[in-house]
């Protein structure tokens, strides 16, 4: 047998390789996706926020500016009105007057609201323009005048020099500061308007070089990790699937063999009766029964094997100095074996599996031992976090070069004492797995040790623990 | 080659080794066969002071310790040495352990298990 080959079979002595679990990638995934999404949906809606900013500050800017044109057209109106003679075109002015007014009205009514909610919000420049000296009087004066020309000539008998009167004290003030004022108005609003916009590029800046932040560290902690599972995973699978192939192989070819053999037995038994060797005929005939019974041994090994893999434990309270005794005693080995230390408690694990573990070490205690009888010494101890159970002989040991094979599948050191299947160990291993536990192997300068490591949860902390346990 | 004087059988099963051992002694009954029940021990026995080399290996290739693989590697690798060998095939369609052993010049034969006398009886023209 090739233990190069076989060495290789480490994932299926440990068992299928293990698959992260759908729930913890999907948390993952679930996780790096939120974030993701609450990021794009800040950006939207930073870019809705800013969209708005501009329409609100746009219908500002465009009222403020038309106040600046309708103050000219209703000074102008106003001193048409006064001059013309005409009823028909006075009439027309006088509509084009109460039109320019009226929207003037209402744009300042508007921006006025303005003005008072960001003077509330602590803007001194808005609450300057509400001041005694602020533009906001002087367009209310402008209106009134405004609203005096029509008056007057809307009256009966027309005032003519009382809407002149008022007509001029609207050119005065439409050309001297009050056009300022007005333009200073759109001024503001235009520099409120480019302030707000920088705030929220800035903020839109910011929540870029934050979404990418949040995509580096997710990338990094999130989806490298995801990715380095399904990598591995692959790998761990491919690797399963090649040692799974190079096992079919192995197989076919480690159960052709005794095949072999048992049909060169049975040409040599044809042989030796055709030419009259009934001795020689009734000695292959006994190897020939030999190498059927080995063949059976090792179907029945690799029937164990797959039954390792799908066994379910049962943890029972096991008295370990109790199951040596009774195993040792089975073996006929209890006059020469010595047997130390005490668990003061039973441990909670699967009493069959354990009992096939000893024995499987002290099948090979015996078989590769040195001399006529078999020097074996068992020990149980406790720790903190662990039982363990060992089983050390002062037999012929492991070749170092195969120390490395020990638990391997069809590994056999010593062929010349013993022609069992090599799959002992193995099985073994697969035992001391299947109740939660781990063989250790320790070449020793004289022999071998072998102990099983029981896990935590073999360790009760009292009767009635157990019983709670196992109930 | 008409006639084996020594061989030597390499293979860790004993049944296969009685098999052969029987096949050669029924063509050459004075024949004197060594067996090996590895590559590490059939090196052994081979650079043993004064031994006699023998007339063919036969040589199996899954054997525990050293395979048949290593044995020619180890044993062949380096010296010119001019022993011929007898490939053991557990199954004649094993291209993967013929393509391994046709590496090696001393690897002339290949037989599959188990040897027929027939084999064996025509075995020196094989080697010829």
């Amino acid at each position: 047998m090739n233990p190069t080959f076989l060495s290789r079979y480490r994932h299926v002595v440990t068992g299928p390789p293990r698959v992260p679990g759908r729930h913890g990638l999907t948390w993952r995934y679930v996780l790096a996706l939120t974030i993701i999404g609450t990021v794009l949906l800040g950006q939207q809606g930073l870019s809705i926020l800013k969209a708005g900013q501009h329409k609100s500050d746009g219908a500002l800017i465009n009222e403020s500016g038309s106040q600046r044109m309708l103050s000219q057209r209703i000074a102008m109106l106003s001193n048409d009105l006064a001059e013309l003679s005409d009823d028909g075109l006075r009439t027309e002015r006088a509509a084009l007057l109460r039109r320019s007014s009226v929207r003037m009205q209402v744009n300042h009514a508007r921006l006025s609201a303005d003005w008072h909610s960001r003077a509330r919000d602590g803007q001194p420049d808005f609450a300057a323009l509400l001041d005694e000296g602020g533009i906001a009087p002087r367009i209310e004066r402008f209106l009134i005048l405004a609203h005096e020309v029509l008056a007057d000539i809307e009256r009966p008998m027309a005032d003519l020099p009382g809407a002149r009167a008022a007509a001029a004290g609207l050119s005065d003030m439409a050309r001297g500061d009050f056009l300022q004022g007005l333009e200073e108005v759109v001024e503001l609003y235009e520099r409120k308007n480019r302030e707000s916009i920088a705030r929220l590029q800035q903020a839109g800046t910011l929540s870029i070089l934050f979404g990418l932040l949040l995509l580096a560290i997710i990338g990094l902690v999130i989806f490298r990790p995801m990715v380095d599972l399904v990598i591995s995973t692959i790998e761990s699978l491919k690797q399963s699937r090649d040692e799974q192939f190079e096992l079919g192989r192995r197989l076919s070819h480690d159960l052709r063999a005794p095949i072999a053999s048992s049909l060169g037995l049975v040409a040599v038994i044809a042989e030796a009766l055709n030419e009259g060797h009934a001795g020689e005929a009734k000695n292959a005939s006994a190897r020939l029964q030999a190498s059927l019974l080995r063949l059976d041994h090792l179907l029945d090994r690799l029937m164990g094997v797959a039954r390792l893999h799908r066994v379910t434990p049962k943890p029972r309270p096991v008295d370990l100095a109790e199951l040596v005794a009774e195993t040792l005693e089975v073996k006929g080995l209890s006059a020469g074996t010595a047997v130390v230390g005490v668990l003061d408690q039973p441990v909670l694990t699967d009493r069959g599996l354990c009992r096939e573990i000893l024995l499987t070490l002290l099948d090979n205690a015996v078989a590769y031992r040195k001399g006529e009888s078999a020097r074996i010494h068992v020990s149980m101890r406790r720790t903190a976090s662990a039982v363990h159970l060992s089983v050390q002989d002062r037999g012929i040991g492991i070749p170092e070069s195969c120390q490395g094979q020990v638990f391997g599948m069809f590994q056999r050191f010593h062929p010349d004492r013993s022609e069992g299947a090599g799959l002992g160990l193995y099985l073994a291993t697969l035992s001391a797995r299947a109740i939660g536990g781990r063989l250790v192997y320790e070449p020793l300068p004289d022999g071998s040790r072998f102990t099983l490591i029981l896990p935590p949860e073999a360790i009760a902390a009292s009767a009635t623990d157990l019983l709670g346990r196992t109930a | 080659m008409q006639s084996l004087t020594c061989v030597l059988i390499v293979d860790d099963n004993e049944t296969d080794r009685y098999v052969l051992r029987r096949r050669l002694r029924r063509r050459w009954p004075t024949v004197s066969v060594l067996e090996a029940t590895d590559g590490q021990a059939a090196i052994e026995l081979l650079e043993m002071p004064g031994r006699t080399l023998p007339d063919v290996i036969f040589l199996d290739i899954n054997m525990p310790r050293m395979d048949g693989h290593a044995f020619l590697k180890t044993y062949f690798g380096e010296d010119d040495r001019k022993i011929p060998v007898v490939m053991m095939l557990t199954s004649s369609e094993d291209e993967h352990d013929r393509q391994q052993a046709l590496r090696f010049s001393s690897v002339r034969v290949y037989a599959a298990k188990p040897v027929e006398q027939s084999f064996i009886d025509d075995l020196p023209n094989r080697l010829a």
